[in-house]
C-alpha cells in the first residue's frame, strides 16, 4: 500500500497529505519502514496538515520534531490543521541572544 | 565509506582536475574567457568585481577569489589582473598563497601590453598546465574529506517535505562518518533560527547563529526591507504553510540534525569537521559561489521548481521531489526524488540512494549542469560600488 501523507519525526503530532483528501479518507504514513494509517474527519487539500493526536486548546504543534506552533482552539484527531487554528508561539529575539 | 579523488600538496582532496584561468577584477574577466577557450581543460569564471569597490566588498571579493583558487577540484591557477585595480594581482598572490601552495602564475595585461600579448603567454602556461594536471591519479580517501554544500532554491511544497528532509539524511550520514556537511542561506533561518541555534554544539555557537540572522535583519531594515512581516505569505498558506517556523524549518531540516560545530563568514573555510553553517544571502547563486570558495568539492541543490544552475569548479548536484518538474526540466534535474512525495518509499531509503549519487559524482559522474559547462557565479555585496 503506497503512503498519501508525510511524518516527517516521530515526535510529530501531525502528517502532511501528499494529495487531495476527502472526508473520511485514510491518510497513511510511513513512520520507519512500516505504514501508519489516520482516518480524516474532514477534506483536506493537497500538503496541508492533518493532526495525529488530540491537540488541546493551547497545545503546541510539532512538526520536524519542532514547535511549529500552538492550537488556539481544540483539535482532534483526524481534524485539518492550518493557519486558522494554529498561531506561532511569541518571542522576544533580544532575550535569545542574551540567554546564550 | 571511500571515494576517490585527486590529493593535493597542501592536502586537501579534490574531486574534479581544473585549472583556473581567475581574473582579479572585472576589467581582466574577458581576457580569461578567451583563455580558457583556447585549453581544454582550463576554465575561466566570470568576475565583475575586483574594483570600485569598497574595503569591505574589497575583503569578501579577495575572499572568494582566493577560495576558488584554493578549492580542492582546481589543480592549479593562472591569475589575470589589469594593473591598475584596488584588488591588486601582488596582493591577491599573497592572499591565495596563504591558503594554498598549488601551481600558480600571475600575469598582468597593462605589464605585457595589452590582452592579446597576455592572452599568448597564459595560454601557453595554461597548455603546459592541463597536461600536468592530466598525469594526476585518483586515489581512494576516506569520505572524511569530503565537504557537501547543501542548498535550496527555487522551493515548492515538495521541497520542505520531501526533497530537504531526504538532503537532512543525507547530511547526518555523511557527518556520522566525519564528513562535512555545510548549510548556508541566512535569510531562509528567520523565522526558526532559535530553533536552527539548538543544534548548536555550544553556547557560544548557539548565540553565532542567532546573531547572523539579527544581523542581515538589521543590515535590511536600513533599506526598508522587512523579512519577517507578511510571512508566511498568503500563497505559502494556500501551500499548507500555516506559520513562519514550519515554513523555515522546511528550509532548515536540509542540514540535518547533527550539532553545528561552526558558523563560517561568506566565503570562509571550515577549521572544523561535522555540520558547519555559513553566513550567506539566500540567492542561490551567491551562496553555492560561497559554499565553493569555502571548500565544498561538491553542492547538492533542492529544487521544487526546477533550476539550471551550475559552476565552474564544482558539481552542482539537481535534485527534486517534484515528479512533474523532474520530467519537465529533465535536461537540468539530476536525480529523482519525487517516491517520497508519492509515498512509495521512505526518505531514509531514498536519502541513501541519493548518498550513492554523491559518492558517484564524487568519484567522476558528470552533472547534468557540467555537461552543459554551466557556470554561475555571484559575489555578495554589502553596498554600492563606487
Amino acid at each position: 500500500m503506497k503512503a498519501n501523507g508525510i511524518l516527517l519525526d516521530n515526535k510529530d503530532n501531525v502528517a502532511t497529505t501528499t494529495e487531495a483528501i476527502k472526508q473520511g479518507e485514510h491518510v497513511r504514513y510511513f513512520i520507519d519502514d512500516s505504514i501508519y494509517s489516520i482516518s480524516a474527519k474532514q477534506q483536506i487539500p493537497s500538503y496541508h496538515k492533518i493532526a495525529i493526536k488530540d491537540i488541546e486548546k493551547g497545545e503546541i504543534v510539532i512538526k520536524y520534531g519542532e514547535i511549529i506552533g500552538a492550537a488556539i482552539v481544540a483539535i482532534k484527531k483526524g481534524e485539518y490543521v492550518s493557519h486558522l487554528n494554529i498561531k506561532s508561539l511569541p518571542r522576544d529575539y533580544n532575550k535569545e541572544i542574551k540567554e546564550r | 565509506m571511500r571515494f576517490l579523488g585527486y590529493k593535493r600538496p597542501d592536502g586537501k582532496v579534490g574531486i574534479r582536475n581544473h585549472v583556473l584561468i581567475l581574473p582579479t577584477s572585472a576589467c581582466a574577466s574577458e581576457t580569461c574567457r578567451v583563455i580558457a577557450s583556447q585549453v581544454s581543460g582550463a576554465v575561466n569564471i566570470i568576475n565583475q568585481d575586483g574594483c570600485a569597490e569598497v574595503k569591505g566588498n574589497e575583503e569578501i571579493t579577495q575572499a572568494v577569489l582566493s577560495g576558488f583558487a584554493a578549492n580542492p577540484n582546481v589543480y592549479g591557477t593562472i591569475l589575470i589582473g589589469l594593473g591598475c585595480e584596488s584588488n591588486t594581482p601582488d596582493e591577491m598572490v599573497r592572499i591565495i598563497k596563504e591558503k594554498t601552495n598549488k601551481p600558480l602564475h600571475k600575469l598582468v595585461i597593462q605589464e605585457e601590453g595589452g590582452t592579446v600579448n597576455t592572452i599568448n603567454k597564459a595560454v601557453n602556461l595554461a597548455q603546459k598546465m592541463v597536461q600536468e594536471a592530466s598525469k594526476c591519479m585518483r586515489e581512494e580517501v576516506n569520505i572524511d574529506e569530503l565537504i557537501l554544500g547543501i542548498e535550496c532554491g527555487g522551493s515548492d511544497s515538495t521541497s520542505g517535505l520531501g526533497a530537504n528532509p531526504v538532503v537532512g539524511h543525507v547530511s547526518d550520514r555523511l557527518v556520522d562518518m566525519g564528513a562535512t556537511s555545510m548549510m548556508s542561506e541566512t535569510t531562509e533561518f528567520i523565522g526558526a533560527e532559535h530553533i536552527l541555534a539548538k543544534r548548536g554544539a555550544t553556547p557560544e555557537i548557539q548565540r553565532q547563529i542567532i546573531q547572523i540572522c539579527k544581523d542581515l535583519e538589521d543590515h535590511l531594515f536600513m533599506v526598508n526591507q522587512d523579512l519577517r512581516t507578511g510571512q508566511p505569505t498568503p500563497g505559502n498558506k494556500e501551500g499548507g504553510l500555516s506559520t513562519i517556523e514550519e515554513k523555515s524549518l522546511g528550509c532548515i531540516y536540509k542540514g540535518g540534525t547533527r550539532p553545528v560545530v561552526e558558523v563560517l563568514k561568506y566565503a570562509e573555510q571550515p577549521t572544523k569537521k561535522g555540520a558547519v553553517i555559513m553566513d550567506t544571502p539566500g540567492y542561490d547563486i551567491a551562496s553555492v559561489s560561497a559554499m565553493i570558495a569555502g571548500g565544498c568539492q561538491i553542492v547538492v541543490f533542492t529544487t521544487g521548481r526546477g533550476t539550471p544552475t551550475g559552476h565552474a569548479l564544482a558539481p552542482v548536484l539537481k535534485v527534486t521531489a517534484n515528479k512533474k518538474t523532474f520530467e519537465n526540466m529533465k535536461d537540468n534535474m539530476d536525480f529523482d526524488l519525487s517516491e517520497v512525495i508519492v509515498g512509495e518509499k521512505s526518505i531514509s531509503y531514498i536519502g541513501d540512494k541519493l548518498l550513492d549519487e554523491v559518492i558517484e559524482v564524487a568519484n567522476g559522474k558528470i552533472t547534468k549542469a557540467e555537461a552543459f559547462g554551466f557556470s554561475d557565479i555571484a559575489i555578495n555585496r554589502i553596498c554600492k560600488y563606487i
